[in-house]
C-alpha cells in the first residue's frame, strides 16, 4: 500500500462477482473500499482480496459523508438495482466523488442525461464481445473510442460482402463513417476515392451497433441457428440483440418456470426444457456446423460441460461465459477456445475508463500508426452555416468526433458547426497513403 | 340466489321493452295504421308485468355470480315472449309458436322468418320486427346495464350476454363500457340510415335495413331482401356496414379515437379480412366458371353474400341456393365460423377458430420438438389454459348441439341438407340456410315442435350455449 498511486481512492457500492474482480485489479494501484448491503462473495474470497469492505447499516448520506474530504474519490455503483446505482452515483457526486460510474441493465437509462461520467450496461459490453467472437458481419473487434458515445469497429472486407469495390466516400453516413484502412501492415487514413479490396481491414465509427448498420456494410448470413444455453437475464438481453442475426433461436433451460416465462414473453424462439448437458436434446434439434452456441447460464461448471459436449457434436462456434476466473483453467483443460470471463471483461472495461488520461477518449484502442489531432473552430475559420462536410479529408485526416460544450457528439456529415466547437481528427503518424 | 333482485331486474328489463313499444306507436301514428292499438295493448300488458316484477325490491347486496345467468336466460325468454305479443294481437300469425319463433329470431338477430309475404305487413309490424333485431343486436342486458344505476359493476351480467371468449372493457367501469358500446351502435345505425336514404332508398326502409345490418340480423322490409332494390350503391353501402358490424366494437372504438394501428395489430381482424378476401376470390372464380359468365356480377354477388354470411346478417342479393356446390360449401363453412368476438355477429366466432387452429399447431409443434415449451398467444398475450379449455368445451358443445338437433329434425321428415343448414342458420344466428330454408324460403315448413327446437337453438347460439346450460344445470336449492 505504501507505494501505491493514491491520487485516487475508489469506492465501490455492491459486492458481487464484478466488484470482486474489479477490486482485485484496482487494488494493485488504488485504495479500494467496497460498501455493500448483501454480499454475494464468499468469506474465503473476501479474505483473499486486498480491499476494505464495509456493510451498510445506515443511510447512504451518512455513509458517504465519511468520505467527504480533499482526497480524489472515484465512485462506482455496481449493485443489481439499477435505480439504486444511478441515485447513489448522483449522491456520491454531491457529497464526495470526482468521478462517478453506474451500472444499468436498461438501455433507456443510458439515453437520459444524469450527468454521470459513465453509465454502462455490462450486457452490452458482453454483446459486443460476442459479435467479435462470432465474427458476425466480419466484425473482428468492437471497442469504445469515446466512452459510451462512439464505437470503433474493425471489419474484414470479404469478397462476398458489399464493402468490396466501395470507395471511402461511399462509407460516410450519419450513423457510420470509415476512418482508416489497413492493407498489408499498417492502418492509414485513405483518400475519399480509395477503393476497398478483399482482405482489407477497415476501421469504422458508429454511435451504436445494430443489425441494419451491419447489413449496410456486409452481407450478413442469417441462415444460422443460435443456441442459448441458459435462460437468465443475460440470455434474454442477448436474445433481443441477436435475434435478427440468426435464422432461428433456441433457448435451453432446465427450470420449467423459466421455460414458461420465456414461452410467454418471447416470439419465434424454440424453448426447450432440458438439462444443459443433455446431448440427445441437441442432436434432436439438429445441431450442426451452422449452429452457434453461447453457454451462459449462472452455473459455471454446467456451461463448461455443455460447451464441451456440443463441441464434440461438431457444432459451429461455441462461446462459454463464466463468472469466476478460476474456471478458466478447467476451460483450458477441456480445450474450449472462446471463453469470456464476464466479471473480468467488465472490470477491464471499467479500469480502462478509470485510467483514461483524456476524459472519455480511449486512445489505446487506436492502432499505433494513427493519432488524434484537434481542430478548434474559432472566429477566423468559422462562418455562419458552415458544415462539417467542409472538413472531410481535412489535411489527409478522418473526423472522429465533434466536441461541443464539453460533450462529444458523433460527427454527422451535414451537422452545422458552432464557434468553439472542436473537431477531433484521426491522422496517420507516418507513411504516405499514395503507396496504396 | 337473490331471487328478489333477479325479479326486480327482470321487471326493469320488461319496463325497457315496454318503453321501446312506444316507437312502433309513433310509426303507427305517422302511417295512420290500426296496429297502433296492438302496441298500446302490448305496451300495457308488458308494463303491468314489469311493475309486478319490480314490486320485488332490489337487494343492496346486489346480484351473485349465478344470478347473472338466471337474469340473462330468463330475461331473453321473457323478452321473446312479450315481444311476440304484437305479432299475435295483430293477427300476423295464427299460431303462438310462430309468433314466438319470429320474436326469438328478431331478438337473437337470427333473421329466420316464418312469414311468407313481408309486403303484406303494416309499417308498424315491420318496424317492430326490425326493432327487435336492433335491441337484441347490442344486447338487452347490455342496454339494461347502461341504463340502470343499481347494476353498475355487474361484470358477470356483461359476460353472460356479450359474445366472445374474452371480454375487454373499453372503459374502466362496466356501465361506461355498456354506454359507449350503445353509443357506437346508435351512431353506426344513424350513419347507415343516412347513406341509404341519400341513395334513394325510402327513409322508412333505410331505417329497417340499418337496424337489420348493424345488428347483423337481416330482417328486411322486402321479401326479396336487398336484391329488391337492384342497386349497386345500396348493395355496396350495406356490404360495408355489414363488414363493420362484424368487427369487434372495441376496435371500432379505437379506430374512432384515431388509434388506426390497433386494427392491423389485431389477429382476429386480420383473419376476418383474410377469410372474407379468400372466400370472395374462390367463390367469384367458381361463379365465373360455372354460373355467370360476367366477372363483375360474379364478384358483386360473391362479395355481398360472403360478407352477409360471415357476419351472420343473412341479407341476400341472389338466390345462392342455386350456386355450384363448391360455393355453397364455402358459405356453409362461413356460417359456422361467424364474425368477430365483441361484434353483433353470431357463429362460433373467428377468435375461437383462430385459437383452435393454434392449439392444433401447438400439438404438432410438440410432436416435432418433444422438449419444447410452447404457449398459445393471441395478440401477443398468452391464452391461459382456462380459456383454451373453455373454448374447446364450447366447440364440442356447439357441434354436439348441432348434430343432435339436426338428427331430431331429420326425424320430422326434413332432408339432411335442409336440417343441417337450418340448425347451422339458427345456432349461428344467420337466418337463411340452404334448400328448404334457402334465402327465398322460410321456416314455415317446419312443424311446431321443430320450430320450438329451432327457437331454442337461436337462444343457445345468441347466448353462446354456456349461459343457458348453466341455467339448466344449476342447483336451484
Amino acid at each position: 500500500m505504501l507505494f501505491r498511486n493514491s491520487s485516487h481512492q475508489i469506492i465501490i457500492l455492491g459486492y458481487n462477482n464484478i466488484s470482486f474482480q474489479l477490486s482485485k485489479i484496482l487494488s494493485k494501484n488504488y485504495d479500494v473500499i467496497i460498501l455493500y448491503y448483501n454480499s454475494r462473495v464468499s468469506d474465503y474470497r473476501k479474505q483473499k482480496s486486498d480491499v476494505i469492505t464495509k456493510k451498510i447499516t445506515d443511510n447512504l448520506v451518512t455513509i458517504f459523508k465519511e468520505y467527504q474530504s480533499k482526497d480524489n474519490f472515484i465512485f462506482i455503483s455496481l449493485t443489481e438495482n439499477e435505480e439504486l446505482n444511478l441515485f447513489s452515483a448522483r449522491l456520491a457526486r454531491r457529497i464526495f466523488a470526482q468521478k462517478i460510474m453506474a451500472l444499468v441493465y436498461s438501455e433507456k437509462y443510458k439515453q437520459l442525461d444524469f450527468n454521470i461520467d459513465l453509465i454502462f450496461n455490462p450486457y452490452q459490453i458482453l454483446w459486443k464481445k460476442i459479435l467479435s467472437c462470432f465474427q458476425l458481419g466480419n466484425i473482428l473487434q468492437i471497442k469504445e473510442i469515446i466512452s459510451d458515445k462512439i464505437n470503433l469497429i474493425s471489419i474484414l472486407v470479404n469478397h462476398k460482402d458489399s464493402l468490396k469495390g466501395k470507395h471511402v466516400q461511399d462509407l460516410i453516413f450519419d450513423k457510420l463513417r470509415l476512418i482508416a484502412v489497413k492493407r498489408e501492415d499498417n492502418f492509414f487514413v485513405p483518400p475519399p476515392d480509395f477503393e476497398l479490396q478483399r482482405g482489407d481491414k477497415i476501421l469504422v465509427l458508429s454511435p451504436r451497433i445494430n443489425y441494419n448498420l451491419l447489413k449496410q456494410l456486409t452481407k450478413l448470413n442469417s441462415k444460422n441457428k443460435l443456441f442459448l444455453i441458459g435462460g437468465n437475464k443475460l440470455s434474454l438481453f442477448l436474445h433481443k440483440k441477436l435475434k435478427k442475426y440468426f435464422k432461428s433461436l433456441v433457448v435451453v433451460e432446465p427450470e420449467i418456470k423459466k421455460c414458461n416465462w420465456w414461452a410467454s414473453n418471447v416470439e419465434k424462439t424454440l424453448i426447450l426444457q432440458g438439462k444443459r448437458t443433455d446431448l440427445e436434446l441437441y442432436i434432436n434439434e439438429n445441431i450442426n456446423q451452422t449452429s452457434h452456441i453461447i453457454a451462459l447460464s449462472n452455473n459455471n461448471a454446467q456451461n463448461l460441460l455443455a460447451s464441451y459436449g456440443v463441441n464434440s457434436l461438431k457444432s459451429g462456434p461455441v462461446i462459454t461465459v463464466i463468472y469466476d476466473e478460476s474456471f478458466k483453467k478447467i476451460a483450458k483443460l477441456l480445450k474450449l477456445e472462446k471463453i469470456i470471463c464476464f466479471p473480468l471483461l467488465i472490470s477491464r472495461y471499467l479500469v480502462s475508463f478509470i485510467n483514461l488520461k483524456t476524459k472519455y477518449i480511449n486512445k489505446k484502442v487506436l492502432p499505433t500508426n494513427l493519432t488524434i489531432k484537434r481542430l478548434k473552430i474559432r472566429d477566423d475559420n468559422w462562418q455562419q452555416g458552415v458544415r462539417l462536410t467542409k472538413y472531410e479529408n481535412y489535411n489527409h485526416s478522418s473526423i472522429l468526433a465533434v466536441k461541443r460544450k464539453n460533450k462529444y457528439v458523433f460527427p454527422q456529415r451535414k451537422m452545422s458547426l458552432h464557434k468553439s466547437d472542436e473537431i477531433l481528427l484521426i491522422k496517420s503518424k507516418k507513411g504516405s497513403f499514395d503507396e496504396y | 340466489m337473490n331471487i328478489k333482485s333477479v325479479l326486480n331486474i327482470l321487471g326493469s328489463l320488461l319496463f325497457l321493452l315496454g318503453l321501446s313499444m312506444l316507437f312502433p306507436i309513433i310509426i303507427a301514428l305517422i302511417y295512420r295504421e290500426i296496429d297502433i292499438f296492438v302496441f298500446i295493448i302490448s305496451l300495457g300488458v308488458t308494463m303491468i308485468s314489469a311493475q309486478v316484477l319490480k314490486s320485488f325490491k332490489y337487494s343492496e347486496s346486489g346480484l351473485q355470480y349465478k344470478d347473472g345467468f338466471i337474469v340473462v336466460t330468463l330475461g331473453w325468454l321473457l323478452v321473446s315472449f312479450y315481444g311476440a305479443l304484437p305479432f299475435m294481437l295483430a293477427g300476423v300469425f295464427s299460431n303462438p309458436i310462430d309468433a314466438f319463433f319470429e320474436s326469438v329470431s328478431g331478438f337473437t338477430t337470427t333473421g329466420a322468418t316464418v312469414i311468407l309475404s313481408l309486403e303484406s305487413l303494416s309499417h308498424t309490424i315491420l318496424f317492430w320486427r326490425s326493432l327487435t333485431h336492433w335491441l337484441g343486436g347490442m344486447g338487452i342486458i347490455v342496454m339494461t346495464l347502461a341504463i340502470l344505476p343499481q347494476l353498475a359493476g355487474n361484470m358477470h351480467l356483461f359476460k353472460a350476454e356479450v359474445p366472445g371468449p374474452v371480454h375487454n372493457r373499453i372503459k374502466p367501469r362496466i356501465q361506461q363500457t355498456a354506454k359507449t358500446l350503445w353509443f357506437l351502435y346508435i351512431f353506426l345505425t344513424l350513419a347507415q340510415t343516412f347513406f341509404l336514404w341519400i341513395s334513394n332508398m325510402p327513409l322508412f326502409e333505410a331505417v329497417i335495413h340499418s337496424f337489420g345490418t348493424i345488428s347483423t340480423g337481416g330482417f328486411s322490409s322486402r321479401s326479396l331482401s336487398v336484391s329488391a332494390y337492384n342497386s349497386y350503391l345500396i348493395e355496396s353501402i350495406v356490404t360495408v356496414f355489414m363488414f363493420i358490424a362484424g368487427t369487434n366494437f372495441n376496435l371500432i372504438y379505437d379506430f374512432s379515437r384515431g388509434n388506426y394501428g390497433q386494427l392491423y395489430d389485431d389477429e382476429e381482424f386480420r383473419l376476418y379480412v383474410k377469410l372474407v378476401l379468400v372466400s370472395i376470390i374462390f367463390i367469384t372464380a367458381n361463379l365465373v366458371l360455372k354460373e355467370y359468365s360476367s366477372l363483375i356480377n360474379s364478384f358483386r354477388y360473391a362479395a355481398f353474400q360472403v360478407i352477409s354470411i360471415i357476419t351472420t346478417t343473412g341479407f341476400a342479393t341472389i338466390n345462392y341456393d342455386t350456386w355450384p356446390p363448391f360455393s355453397r360449401w364455402i358459405l356453409l363453412i362461413l356460417m359456422f365460423i361467424g364474425g368477430s368476438a365483441g361484434s353483433t355477429a353470431g357463429g362460433i366466432k373467428i377468435i375461437r377458430v383462430k385459437l383452435l387452429l393454434k392449439k392444433g399447431f401447438q400439438e404438432l409443434y410438440r410432436l416435432l420438438h418433444p422438449r419444447a415449451v410452447k404457449k398459445v398467444k393471441i395478440n401477443k398475450q398468452v391464452v391461459s389454459e382456462r380459456i383454451s379449455t373453455s373454448i374447446l368445451g364450447f366447440f364440442f358443445l356447439y357441434i354436439s348441439a348441432f348434430v343432435l338437433v339436426s338428427l331430431i329434425l331429420t326425424g320430422f321428415g326434413t332432408d339432411i341438407i335442409s336440417s343441417v343448414s337450418a340448425v347451422a342458420a339458427t345456432l349461428g344466428n344467420i337466418g337463411p340456410g340452404l334448400e328448404l330454408v334457402g334465402p327465398l324460403n322460410s321456416f314455415e315448413v317446419f312443424p311446431v315442435p321443430a320450430k320450438l327446437l329451432l327457437s331454442l337453438c337461436m337462444l343457445l347460439g345468441r347466448l353462446e350455449i354456456y349461459t343457458i346450460l348453466v341455467f339448466m344445470f344449476m342447483d336451484w336449492q
